[in-house]
């Protein structure tokens, strides 16, 4: 079964999608990031659509769930590069895509997500509190 | 009731289930562990942990 | 207004895997006419919500790819027939936010805004035909 990768870089997870998305494969990724985001604690996701260049209603609201459900466990979303053609598309078919954060680029969007997060919690806590 | 309530170490699961429900959680805060939960209620309440100074004589 | 139809071809859609070669052979339609980038997008869009209908709500179908001409400018039709249970009231159906189930419905109303001729036939029991055209510049 394909499953898009998921990249661990410190507190961020970083998600690159480089193959057509269809249903299976979309709701797979919100399962893995979701358990993924949960597993590391997590404290930013950033998705790359730039290399996508269809999102229908389905996909749309795979992208808004991951966005809430992140949210839930204290996540921040930032979708970046979305298609010029796929945000008129997505906006005249009606998806608002509420709660998606987006940016320009890769950097605007670590950018974003760091800065949300020196808004949100200071510090870490000094001792570790995994008992898995 | 006069409380506020943070909720923490919610699984995976339950997060999807939640959404896919169509639960509105946007009004509580959720928390990832029970450390941060703690730190945020804490900041909530201004109040700070300091480590007892030891009183040497 | 007569159409006459260039190129024709025929898809069974019967699981999911199929949406992804659909997809890319309407892309393939409009870029031989010189569809822009956008009216691609969202003719592909189009196609993919109505391909998500045929396969989730009318069991699988056939879906035809045809490239047309209206005598004005190129375009490319695609044709959704599946023979599944059929929309109880189509008007409903088209209307903004209707849904009857957990999803947000069939989606028709945004995906008609996407394509320039939009035709649905249905009937209880007897399947559902969606027709949808989109012109070269439309």
């Amino acid at each position: 079964m394909e499953r898009i990768p998921i990249l661990k870089m410190g507190d961020f997870l970083l998600v690159t999608i480089q193959v057509d998305l269809y249903d299976q494969l979309a709701e797979n990724l919100e399962s893995d990031l979701i358990n993924t985001i949960s597993k590391h604690s997590s404290k930013g996701v950033l998705i790359d659509i730039s290399a996508v260049s269809i999102i229908d209603s389905f996909m749309g609201r795979i992208l808004g769930n991951i966005a809430v459900m992140s949210r839930i466990l204290d996540a921040q979303t930032v979708v970046v590069g979305m298609q010029p053609a796929v945000a008129i598309t997505l906006v005249e078919l009606g998806l608002s895509l509420n709660g998606v954060i987006s940016a320009l680029n890769v950097e605007k969007g670590m950018d974003l997500l760091r800065s949300k997060m020196q808004t949100s919690d200071n510090e870490e806590p000094e001792y570790d509190d995994d008992n898995e | 009731m006069g409380a506020e309530c943070i909720i923490s170490g919610i699984r995976p699961e339950i997060a999807q289930t939640v959404v896919h429900l169509g639960i509105d959680l946007s009004g509580i805060t959720t928390k990832a562990s029970l450390a941060s939960a703690l730190q945020t209620a804490f900041e909530m309440l201004q109040l700070a942990v300091v480590k007892r100074k030891k009183i040497v004589e | 207004m007569t159409t006459i139809t260039n190129n024709k071809e025929e898809a069974l859609i019967v699981k999911e895997q199929d949406v992804v070669p659909l997809r890319n052979r309407v892309k393939e339609y409009g870029v031989k006419i010189g569809m822009s980038i956008l009216n691609q997008t969202k003719l592909i869009t189009a196609t993919s919500e109505l391909v998500r209908n045929l396969l989730k709500y009318g069991g699988g179908g056939k879906v035809i790819i045809e490239s047309v001409s209206n005598g004005r400018e190129n375009g490319v039709r695609v044709t959704f027939i599946d023979n599944g249970p059929g929309i109880a009231d189509i008007e409903l159906a088209m209307k903004d936010g209707y849904s009857t189930g957990k999803s947000l419905g069939l989606g028709l109303p945004g995906t008609k805004r996407l394509v320039n001729e939009f035709d649905i036939k249905s009937e209880l029991g007897n399947g559902t035909t969606v027709t949808i055209t989109k012109w070269k510049n439309g």
